[in-house]
């Protein structure tokens, strides 16, 4: 009889709970109910029964429509589409939008390239010292001082071309209505850039993969000579190739994604799991990334060895990867 | 066993004439459908559930609680008098589909 109740159970969970489904899956249990027992009372197994039961039960289409619960069930999912606000764009928005994000896409990838270039100088000038031509002092203090100037200037980028940008964050929310002209317009544009889309992430996975290849080429090579300062410079090589890469992902995203948008592509229903995963993962990362942020600059405050400290980013980088990895997999149970 | 498409017409006329002269639960409705038709015909709970809903808006049959057997509270229902006229309508209808589709059929010898 559990397997009965369970089976009824599923089928009515797509339903809203109202006093009409209740008596419905009442009345439904009921019947199957005196069905089971009697086939019992015949000498039928269990299974014999169970199976009978379910194989006599019907559809729930069935119900559905004779309940009018076609339209409630249909009636909540568009109430939920009608809480996304529809708006009506015209071309010229449309353009302007697409504009828009690719400006916006360039500004966020300088930004963050700053940020993957920041320690850059720190590289430098602690090869410089290494070779003589600075004093520890000096190579100290002006890479630690260049780093943060470079994320200053990178959070700086962020939060203006954010707020210039804020006004475009309507079109991301509501489902967007396009006259016949404009969609197909943009339809073509976003079929003949989803070709290019395609050619400039590759490029950037190719860059972000081969990054590691200039410092195990110029390590290999000059590691013992007295151009040894050469490997330690080669990290240089590595964040500017990593750069390089990230700024193709966003720029090229970011384009990509204003069509999608305008367009109503790839806006997934997230459901509820996935939904949950999300808000854990950030909770998460909320806590991480200052925990980071502050054993990194206590470390290299501490020990002045921003040459090196810089590591734990990349690291702390995988390991949240693989932290949000292992959460999904569990919420996902 | 017949198709639940070709007698979906009919499923009314069925149950009316199983309460017509007393009142009767879901299982015993469906119960008496497969004994009466040598199993031929085995309503499916959904159809039934469905048809009471429908017969009870138009005010064919009403619906009441049953006294309590075994501890369970069952649904009864019982034909009105527009249930009844229904009904009659039903069969008359039937008499006149039965000799139209009895009209196409070739006679095997």
């Amino acid at each position: 009889m559990e397997t009965i109740i369970s089976y009824i159970d599923n089928l009515f969970r797509a339903y809203p709970d109202t006093p009409k489904v209740r008596k419905a899956r009442a009345e439904l249990l009921g019947i199957m109910e005196d069905k089971y027992h009697e086939l019992k009372a015949e000498g039928k197994s269990e299974n014999e029964a169970i199976g009978i039961v379910i194989s006599e039960f019907g559809s729930m289409e069935e119900i559905a429509f004779e309940l009018g619960l076609d339209e409630e069930k249909k009636g909540t999912e568009q109430t939920f589409e009608d809480a996304i606000e529809k708006k009506r764009i015209s071309q010229d928005e449309a353009e302007a939008y697409i504009k828009e994000e690719e400006s916006f896409g360039v500004k966020i990838g300088i930004g963050v390239a700053l940020c993957i270039l920041s320690p850059v100088p720190v590289v430098v000038a602690e090869t410089l010292q290494s070779i003589g031509l600075m004093a520890v002092n000096i190579s100290d203090t002006f890479g630690a001082v260049t780093l943060f100037f470079l994320v200053a200037v990178a959070v700086g980028i962020f939060i203006i071309s954010g707020i210039s940008h804020s006004k475009y964050e309507e079109y991301e929310k509501s489902s967007i209505l396009l006259d016949s002209r404009t969609r197909m317009m943009l339809e073509q544009q976003y079929e003949s850039y989803h070709q290019i889309f395609g050619i400039k992430v590759a490029v950037g996975v190719a860059l972000c993969i081969l990054s590691v290849i200039p410092v195990v080429l110029i390590e290999g090579i000059f590691e013992h000579t007295s151009f040894g300062w050469l490997s330690e410079l080669s990290a240089v090589s590595l964040f500017a190739f990593v750069a390089g890469g990230v700024y193709l992902f966003i720029t090229t995203g970011m384009k990509h994604g204003a069509y999608e948008t305008l367009l109503g592509k790839g806006k997934k229903r997230v459901d509820k799991k996935t939904k949950k995963k999300d808000k854990w993962i950030s909770v998460v990362a909320a806590i991480y990334w200052p925990i980071m942020a502050a054993i990194y600059l206590s470390y290299s405050f501490v020990t002045m060895d921003w040459g090196r400290s810089w590591m734990i980013w990349p690291v702390s980088g995988i390991i949240f990867g693989g932290i949000s990895a292992a959460m999904s997999l569990i919420i996902e149970k | 066993m017949i198709s639940s498409d070709g007698i979906r017409g009919y499923n009314d006329m069925i149950i009316l004439c199983l309460i017509l002269s007393e009142p009767s639960y879901g299982y015993e409705i469906s119960r008496e459908i497969k004994v009466r038709t040598d199993g031929n015909y085995i309503i499916k709970e959904t159809t039934l559930y469905s048809a009471f809903t429908r017969l009870e808006k138009n005010g064919y049959i009403e619906s009441f609680y049953g006294s309590e057997t075994n501890g369970k509270q069952r649904t009864y229902y019982r034909i009105t008098d527009a249930g009844r006229t229904y009904y009659q309508e039903k069969c008359r209808e039937w008499d006149l589909t039965k000799e139209v589709v009895e009209k196409f059929k070739i006679q095997e010898e």
